[in-house]
């Protein structure tokens, strides 16, 4: 058998009540097997939002120059029943068809985004909202 | 701490301090064929101005009554009231956490919002009927 066409996808989305000093990264997977038959790749994509705003806490305090990335980094792993055998990579965005590859039992879409800490003089306003998706056909080999 | 997921739908967590206040709300939306499985890794610390915060998870809501959470392998509910004790809660706060009612976040002071973040439920549940209306 071949499970056909199949999207994977996750989203996190952070909001906290109160400024802080430290937003803990994003770091999630999303998985499903495979049947170990001929899979290609049509699409991974990803989105982000946020708004993210510093503070001094203290009179005088200057405010570090900051910037943060637009987007969250995406890539999907094929891994195979043999362990020995490397998994496949395949970083986002990309919408254009990955080559066949044959055998694998596993795909897994992985999203990261940076955290952030700040020192004691400063705290952080933010609300972010990632998600990523992958598209991918399973055909029997 | 692992979150794990299993099969579709919207996981609501939120993050309490020792006075059963939501320092952090995490939405986490999975998508996928059956048997999609999801994991997350989030610290049980959050830093305020105050320092450290020690944050005990509460398993707020899910869209699929199908989907099944545990954090770090364990029932939420058990998780959940356990780390309340470690954290220092009270027996209240202790008992709401274990029955999920903690509140939603609310952003105090200057910074960043999001306006206005109505239950997907009833908006469903208000489409749905409009939709129907149509018919």
């Amino acid at each position: 058998m071949a499970k056909g066409s199949i999207m994977l996808q996750i989203a996190v989305e952070q909001t906290f009540s109160d400024p802080v000093s430290n937003v803990p990264e994003v770091w999630t997977v999303v998985f499903a097997a495979l049947d170990s038959q001929r899979t290609v790749v049509r699409e991974i994509a990803s989105e982000k939002n946020q708004g993210v705003f510093l503070m001094g806490t203290q009179n005088n305090v200057i405010l570090p120059e900051f910037s943060i990335s637009p987007d969250v980094a995406t890539d999907v792993w094929l891994a195979f029943n043999d362990l020995q055998r490397p998994p496949l990579i395949l970083h986002g965005p990309s919408h254009v068809s990955s080559p066949p590859v044959d055998g694998a039992a596993l795909a897994l879409l992985r999203v990261r985004d940076f955290g952030m800490t700040a020192d004691q003089h400063v705290t952080i306003s933010t609300i972010r909202r990632v998600g990523s998706h992958v598209y991918l056909d399973e055909t029997i080999a | 701490m692992e979150i794990a997921i299993i099969g579709q739908g919207e996981v609501v967590i939120r993050f309490i301090d020792q006075h059963g206040d939501t320092l952090l709300q995490e939405r986490l939306v999975v998508s996928g064929p059956p048997g999609v499985q999801a994991l997350r890794y989030v610290p049980l610390s959050i830093g305020t101005v105050g320092g450290p915060v020690g944050v005990a998870p509460v398993l707020s809501s899910l869209s699929n009554r199908q989907q099944r959470v545990t954090f770090d392998g364990e029932d939420p509910v058990r998780f959940a009231r356990r780390r309340c004790t470690a954290i220092g809660c009270n027996a209240s706060v202790t008992r709401n956490a274990a029955r999920g009612k903690v509140p939603a976040p609310v952003p105090h002071g200057a910074g960043v919002v999001s306006v206005s973040d109505p239950s997907m439920r009833s908006v469903l549940r208000a489409a749905s009927s409009r939709v129907r209306g149509r018919r």
